[in-house]
């Protein structure tokens, strides 16, 4: 299936959802697009290091000229929260019963996703993978967004 | 490249189709029988390891023990 087409599909989930589902739901549908977009991310800096979605037992040849194995290290460093973040949404997800008040745990988790995004691109060169960069952030934004909908349609903080 | 799981969107379409050949005609009734389903809970199961490997691969590319 064309990225174009599974991100159209996932963002029509997204929106259908969060103007027609219950909140707890449309968090489910928001937790499965999140990680799509993280992954894509994290791969996406991967094949500028070393020509692959993960450089796991691969050599690093700087696919993306001047991408050092000590810039992705200090980007991945950077990323490292949102994924933290995108993972305790989900476990927040299993103790979330449907029909209760949103957990308190959710209005860190989404600041610390956001903070993280805004950070992750600061050291990367200008050029067509910080474009790609910049898209699926801008993705996973209006993501948060979508769960931050969800904390305000409930009444959080 | 990592994809949305089509097998799962399958499985949502093909439950779909088959409370509306039951004479299950609206979306917000289908909706309702999805989640009544147990469809979001297997939906989180599923994430959860996911997130995981992605966590341990980022910790890796970051220089830090993937496990820890």
């Amino acid at each position: 299936m064309r990225r174009q087409t599974r991100w159209t599909l996932v963002f029509c989930a997204v929106f259908l959802f969060a103007y027609c589902a219950k909140p707890r739901h449309t968090a489910v549908v928001t937790d499965v697009a999140l990680y799509e977009v993280l992954n894509d991310l994290h791969g996406v800096e991967q094949m500028a290091l070393c020509g692959q979605q993960s450089c796991a037992g691969s050599p690093v040849v700087e696919f993306l000229p001047g991408w050092t194995l000590a810039k992705s290290q200090a980007f991945n460093t950077k990323l490292l929260p949102a994924i933290d973040g995108g993972m305790g949404f989900n476990d927040l997800l299993e103790t979330w019963t449907p029909g209760t008040p949103i957990p308190a745990g959710l209005p860190p988790i989404i600041t610390s996703l956001a903070d993280s995004l805004t950070a992750v691109t600061q050291d990367f060169p200008d050029g067509t993978t910080k474009t790609a960069m910049l898209g699926y952030i801008g993705k996973a934004q209006s993501l948060i967004l979508t769960a931050l909908s969800i904390v305000l349609a409930m009444g959080g903080a | 490249m990592p994809v949305v799981n089509i097998n799962d969107v399958l499985l949502w379409i093909d439950l779909a189709e088959r409370l509306v050949q039951l004479g299950v005609r609206s979306w917000a009734v289908i909706r309702a029988a999805m989640e009544d389903a147990g469809v979001d809970e297997a939906t989180i199961q599923a994430m959860r390891p996911k997130w995981i490997a992605l966590r341990d691969d980022v910790r890796r590319a970051a220089g830090l023990d993937p496990t820890g």
